[in-house]
């Protein structure tokens, strides 16, 4: 009897452990999936700029400067691999497109033509959508990551994710321009 | 909906009462009293045969005679003036919503009222917006369109029948009215909210998510098959709307779908909305119809409130 109790007990230990083991493997894997979807999302809007570029090329010739701070962010952006341990950088990146995303809104107002014309409202309001979906992409991320954070400081978990190399990670956090939302029809009237 | 469209809305319906409803209510309620009359004439030699059958009942217990009899006759009495009831009732339901409908959905632009939905075998629960049921009674339709988005509003009481014989069981599913209405936002996958269901709900492909807000968290469950769209669909804005739709409309349960590039909200209320007349109660009163007149505005406030014809 004691025997098959000790057996009992060692079963139920090796359940408990392999149960934490997998909850952390899990809280790993969610992280990366919400930062793969991200990096979706941020490849359609990446894909959109030099659209949005071209357009604006033709008309904000005293640009061109803004214009090519833009592209070279978003050549950065696109080589950034979409792996857990890059998303500082990625994070980093992107702060400094929407930055300059920002700055190219507020230059549109500049430019009467370019805000009516028809291509650039269509554009425009492509990448309102994409933003969107961007924003909901980090707040999965962000709930991914807080889950993953929680399990790398909280005991026992914080024993294999340590053993297993899993680190904190960095939340997306919106910038102050963003705290207002962007929307289309402010710059496109 | 603001208070300028509310009043224009109400100015219309007052007018197309006087204009078009009251001069014929008085043929409707002669009609309604000539069935309640004759509802009166059904009853009563029921009403008599119950007195004689208590009688007899209580005669029984005196004698100590087999009375099981007694109840069955009294259980059948009973029935059968219910049923000639609903019946009577139901006639005069519909004779008066062919008529009346089309009149008060006038007030509204792009408003058209049916008797009945085509139901796709299924189709709410296909959407994961209720579950499973295999019986339904579709009642009073709406079809419109409000801010250019085409919107259905289905009064419906839905139902699973299981086992045979003895052993039927009917279970109601839903009751109450289910809003459908198409997205401004396109969308390719299911999300589903529904309140408290953690354990109950039979997800099928769905995983439930967890969202940021804490009130919401504790009423409502999300099960999406992306969980990025589901945010992309419910923002932090919606889900304080949804928190707050007892301003709105009251409901003891509510119910949200997001599939086929469609919203489906249903809400469950446990009385008989768009009704415009009792046979017991006098039908030349403007009660029912403005009774009725304001629960097509709650809708139309809901659909506002929800901004669901905004992208």
């Amino acid at each position: 009897m004691s025997f098959i109790g000790f057996l009992i007990f060692i079963v139920v230990v090796c359940v408990f452990v392999y149960s934490i083991y997998s909850s952390v493997i899990k809280a790993k894997n969610k992280a990366q999936e919400a930062l793969s979807s991200i990096d979706v999302q941020l490849k359609k809007r990446y894909d959109l700029i030099p659209n949005i570029l071209k357009i604006a090329n033709k008309f904000m010739e005293h640009e061109k400067r803004l214009l090519e701070e833009l592209t070279q962010l978003r050549t950065q952006a696109m080589n950034v691999s979409n792996k857990l341990s890059d998303s500082s950088k990625k994070i980093e990146l992107d702060k400094q497109i929407n930055n300059k995303m920002a700055e190219f809104m507020l230059a549109v107002e500049n430019y009467p033509e370019l805000k009516s014309d028809q291509t650039m409202v269509q554009a425009m309001q492509t990448f309102s959508d994409v933003e969107e979906h961007i924003a909901a992409a980090r707040r999965f991320y962000n709930s991914a990551v807080l889950e993953l954070n929680n399990k790398v400081e909280i005991f026992p978990f914080s024993l294999f994710a340590s053993s297993l190399g899993i680190t904190k990670q960095d939340f997306f956090e919106a910038q102050k321009h963003e705290i207002k939302r962007i929307d289309v029809a402010d710059y496109i009237k | 909906m603001d208070k300028e469209e509310q009043k224009r809305l109400q100015n219309n319906f007052k007018e197309n009462y006087f204009k078009y409803i009251k001069p014929r209510l008085d043929f409707f309620e002669q009609e309604r009293v000539k069935s309640f009359n004759l509802f009166r004439f059904i009853l009563a030699p029921f009403i008599i045969l119950l007195g004689l059958l208590l009688i007899l009942f209580l005669n029984s217990i005196k004698s100590q005679n087999d009375y099981g009899y007694v109840f069955a006759v009294i259980f059948v009495d009973l029935v059968f003036v219910f049923i000639s009831y609903v019946i009577l009732q139901t006639k005069l339901a519909n004779e008066v919503k062919e008529n009346f409908m089309p009149v008060v959905c006038k007030c509204f632009e792009n408003l058209q009222w049916q008797h009945g939905y085509d139901n796709r075998s299924d189709e709410f629960h296909k959407v994961k917006l209720l579950d499973y049921y295999n019986r339904s009674n579709f009642d009073d339709v709406f079809i419109g369109q409000r801010n250019g988005v085409n919107f259905q509003i289905i009064e419906a009481i839905l139902s699973r029948e299981s086992g045979t014989g003895d052993d039927k069981k009917v279970k109601k599913i839903f009751q109450g009215v289910i809003l459908k209405i198409d997205s401004v936002k396109e969308f390719s996958g299911n999300t589903v909210i529904r309140m408290d269901s953690l354990f109950k709900f039979d997800k099928g492909n769905l995983r439930h998510t967890e969202l940021e807000d804490v009130v919401f968290e504790k009423k409502y469950d999300v099960f999406t098959n992306d969980e990025v769209e589901a945010r992309y669909l419910i923002t932090t804005a919606f889900m304080e709307r949804i928190n707050n739709i007892e301003q709105i409309f009251s409901a003891k349960k509510v119910f949200c779908s997001f599939a086929n590039n469609k919203v489906y909200i249903g809400l469950e209320v446990y009385y008989d909305m768009f009704t415009l007349c009792y046979l017991n109660k006098p039908l030349n009163q403007a009660e029912f119809f403005i009774k009725m007149f304001n629960e097509i505005i709650s809708i139309y406030k809901l659909i506002d409130h929800f901004k669901l014809t905004q992208k």
